[in-house]
């Protein structure tokens, strides 16, 4: 599928929480050490990745003195892949370009096979840190450009929280950063609805240089869903219930003056109720109330959701016209699974979204399609304002739950998303100071854990999870572990 | 919040309300609770007087919100208001005034090492009844505790603190909010874990339990503890328990003793009052069906918890009716006593002038759709 290699980059801008993919490499997180077997002399080559299940787990060798991946820039989130060089291996200047270089010589590995009882790691413990004297840190929730997502505790209320680490070092190498991280703060804090993700507390660590932002805790979001799903794509109940509520959070903004200029699934959360959560105001704009009207002059959204007028360059455009392409974009997106418009490059997709017809897939009833039509039209006049949309028959209609609900899916084998604040909370209140409860676990162990998880898929039935949808996010897991940043096993 | 004495005496419609003394705070601050008279009537009523402009919108819907339901519920042992109206600046709203107060009232005041057994059997029944009700209607209560539970000297027990009440829309409830703070520890672990399992009536019925451990053992269970080592014992299913005979250990053990209860054990064991305390549970001992119901309540899985209808089955409750002698609340307070309403002895009578505000009902009532 084309779609699926060129446009990984336009559809993925730098999301909110929950989406992002990692893109940099951290040259520092690789190490290279021998250990011996039997009749094996392997070199195990460590390549940070990010997988969640063995996040907090550091590798460990087998019997003697231990190796602890440890390279001083993101130690908690190293983990290694393992791969095994035969007995006489290979010459030292070779081996050193193995631990410096990220892609090197391609035909140099043959894996050998070890059992996986034999590779041993370190359970990390979890050590309980609070930030502000308030907020208890649990596990990563996702990555941005910007920097990390964790969940947190409120110690005070006990309520759930998402915390946005901003790294000043991290904001000032990208392109407006500092602006768009004052803008979002800035926005936030003036915006209070429940089709917006609430910002509770701001937090400043001065000597670590970083920003916290509290927020409203959310389980997943829209891109989420339609990635666990196969078709890539929602129920049109499911799909209607979502847009309507973003219609509702849309209406809200502009009536505040604010136009958000990156909607799409990837920034569209869902907290623990269902409610959908318009997140990521990084491009976002406050129309000053003294304009005119809503004319803007910049835009920084994702290529994909891009309506003609800023993909052919023109210099200024209706901001609300704007967002109303980019949620007719969302919407075909959650119920065909496929972009209205779609292009090898940004430059062909631009052209695309300029230039050619919308791809309106017939099999969609009539009403639907003429609302789709009317949001993606390329004269930003005739669009569909707000108010024909929310008026609009397939937005009025009522759609029964025809099918299964496609459920929140699972994160690490956890499908009802306990709150991961407890380990560390446990740590905080019971755990000693002294080593002696650090666990091993085994490749091994972690195998039968993750067959034993998705054995359990089912549990949590109530929310119609079907062990369909988990077994195949367990088949991810696995894809991601061989695929990520291993540039030089790429056939090329 | 109002400040008491500006209004002391309010007509709306036919009813004349005064103002007698305050003797609250509720809904954190946001608005004081006072008793006065229904003048007509003499009857002594209890008035929560909030200001409407100096709340926040957040509370002025709940408390919005708290009074449409209210008004949806018809049952003895839940307390509805008589009526509500706008005054000035202030919203009234005018409830029976219920002379012990509430039960965390009486085990602050008369009560320090827990109420009688056979009180909290008759306190625990109507709770229960109120909490069919409510369950029956689809609504779950998540703020039952001792500070809601309200007792007259005639023996009414009403379940009053209806704003943390959640009407359910659906088989499963996910919502909480930092409103619901103050009821913590009353609540139960799956409404704390805030997963996508979520919640539902059952949980009210922990909090049943909780409660009733509060009541026996005048403190309410995770006292003394911070609020996230109270979630994780919940979570581990570590739940709260009537402290007596049975369940702490030998009074000349170490009274440190970690495996103790869930509160007394952070307190300074050289403190003289605490020693009293101690020994006071330790000479008494609660029935076991008291013990047993407790620990229905307070499962850890809502699934293995009985519901509020098969609770009022219990023997716990059969128990207290075949005690020898019939004795009514009143009785078993005692030495507690019921807090009449002076008749407004204390009070500058105003004249007819600068305390006196009437107002034309209707129009108000308009504003405020109940």
């Amino acid at each position: 599928m084309s779609k699926e290699k060129g446009s990984d980059d336009i559809t993925d801008g730098q999301g909110a929480y929950g989406s992002g993919e990692r893109e940099d490499k951290k040259k520092g997180g690789l190490a290279s050490f021998t250990i011996s077997y039997d009749d094996l002399d392997a070199v195990v080559l460590g390549v940070p990745v990010r997988e969640e299940m063995k996040e907090n787990v550091s590798l460990h060798e087998n019997e003697h003195e231990s190796v602890t991946l440890t390279d001083g820039v993101d130690s908690e989130k190293c983990i290694s892949h393992l791969f095994f060089l035969p007995k006489g291996g290979y010459p030292a200047d070779m081996m050193m370009d193995f631990a410096t270089d990220d892609d090197f010589h391609p035909a140099l590995p043959f894996f050998q096979r070890v059992d996986s009882a034999d590779i041993i790691y370190e359970q990390k413990k979890k050590r309980c840190k609070i930030i502000a004297g308030r907020y208890a840190m649990g596990d990563l929730l996702g990555e941005g450009s910007y920097g990390k997502v964790k969940e947190c505790l409120d110690c005070e209320t006990l309520c759930r929280r998402a915390v946005k680490i901003l790294k000043k070092k991290k904001i000032r190498r990208i392109p407006n950063g500092e602006q768009n991280v004052q803008r979002e703060i800035r926005l936030l804090k003036r915006l209070s609805h429940p089709n917006v993700i609430g910002l509770f507390d701001l937090q400043y660590d001065d000597t670590k240089k970083k920003t916290y932002m509290i927020m409203e805790y959310c389980v997943g979001g829209l891109q989420e869903l339609i990635e666990s799903t196969e078709k890539k794509k929602l129920p049109v109940w499911q799909a209607h219930g979502y847009f309507c509520q973003l219609l509702r959070g849309i209406e809200y903004l502009h009536g505040q003056g604010v136009v958000h200029k990156d909607i799409k699934p990837g920034n569209l959360l869902l907290s623990t109720e269902g409610v959908l959560k318009i997140s990521d105001f990084g491009v976002a704009e406050l129309i000053d109330p003294l304009a005119p009207d809503d004319t803007l002059t910049m835009s920084q959204g994702t290529p994909a959701f891009q309506p003609p007028e800023i993909a052919s360059g023109q210099d200024t455009f209706s901001g609300f016209k704007v967002d109303i392409w980019a949620c007719g974009v969302t919407l075909y997106n959650l119920i065909t699974g496929i972009y209205p418009f779609e292009g090898d490059n940004i430059y062909r997709l631009y052209e695309n979204i300029v230039s050619r017809e919308m791809l309106m897939p017939t099999d969609l009833e009539p009403s639907l399609q003429n609302l789709l039509q009317g949001m993606l039209e390329k004269e930003p006049s005739k669009r569909f304002t707000l108010y024909q949309i929310q008026r609009h028959d397939w937005v009025k209609k009522h759609f029964p739950m025809t099918s299964e609900c496609v459920p929140i899916p699972a994160m690490n084998g956890d499908t009802c998303r306990s709150m991961t604040v407890i380990p560390y909370l446990h740590n905080l209140h019971f755990g000693s100071d002294d080593d002696e409860d650090v666990e091993y676990v085994t490749e091994h162990d972690l195998e039968v854990m993750r067959g034993r998880r998705k054995g359990s898929g089912d549990f949590g039935n109530h929310s119609g999870i079907h062990s369909k949808s988990s077994k195949e996010k367990h088949k991810k897991d696995k894809a991601m572990i061989r695929k990520r940043n291993l540039s030089f096993c790429k056939p090329s | 919040m109002p400040t008491f004495g500006e209004m002391t005496e309010v007509c709306f419609g036919e009813d004349t309300y005064s103002v007698v003394e305050a003797l609250n705070e509720c809904c954190e601050g946001m608005g004081i609770v006072v008793a006065g008279q229904h003048e007509p009537s003499f009857k002594s009523v209890a008035i929560k007087r909030y200001n409407l402009e100096e709340m926040s919108a957040d509370v002025l819907t709940s408390v919005q919100r708290e009074l449409c339901l209210m008004r949806q519920l018809q049952h003895s042992n839940i307390s509805t208001f008589r009526s509500a109206f706008v005054i000035g600046p202030e919203l009234w709203v005018i409830f029976s005034y219920m002379d012990y107060g509430s039960a965390a009232d009486l085990l602050q005041t008369y009560f320090n090492d827990g109420l009688p057994e056979s009180a909290i059997s008759i306190i625990m029944k109507s709770v229960l009844s109120a909490l069919e009700y409510l369950h029956k209607k689809q609504i779950i209560h998540r703020g039952v505790r001792g500070s809601h539970i309200l007792l007259s000297s005639q023996g009414k027990v009403v379940l009053s603190g209806l704003g943390y009440a959640l009407p359910m829309s659906s088989a499963v409830c996910y919502e909480f909010s930092p409103r619901i703070n103050s009821n913590l520890k009353w609540l139960a672990p799956e409404i704390l874990m805030q997963n996508l399992l979520g919640y539902d009536e059952r949980s009210d019925l922990y909090s049943v339990g909780v409660t009733a451990c509060e009541l026996a053992n005048g403190v309410p269970p995770f006292h003394d503890l911070p609020k996230t080592l109270m979630l994780l014992e919940k979570l581990e299913g570590v739940g709260p328990r009537l402290l007596d005979a049975t369940t702490l250990p030998p009074p000349d053990g170490q009274t440190q003793d970690s495996g103790v209860g869930d509160s007394e054990t952070t307190s300074p064991p050289n403190n003289m009052q605490f020693m009293a305390h101690l020994q006071a549970m330790h000479s008494r001992c609660f029935s076991s069906h008291f013990h047993r119901f407790v620990d229905q309540c307070v499962a850890r899985d809502s699934e293995m918890r009985k519901s509020a209808s098969q609770l009022l089955l219990h023997p716990f409750f059969r128990h207290s009716i075949k005690s020898p002698k019939e004795q009514t609340l009143a009785e078993l307070l005692q030495p507690a006593l019921p807090h009449f309403v002076n008749q407004r002895a204390q009070l500058p009578r105003p004249g007819n002038g600068s305390g006196k505000h009437t107002l034309d009902g209707v129009h108000e009532w308009s504003d405020w759709n109940f």
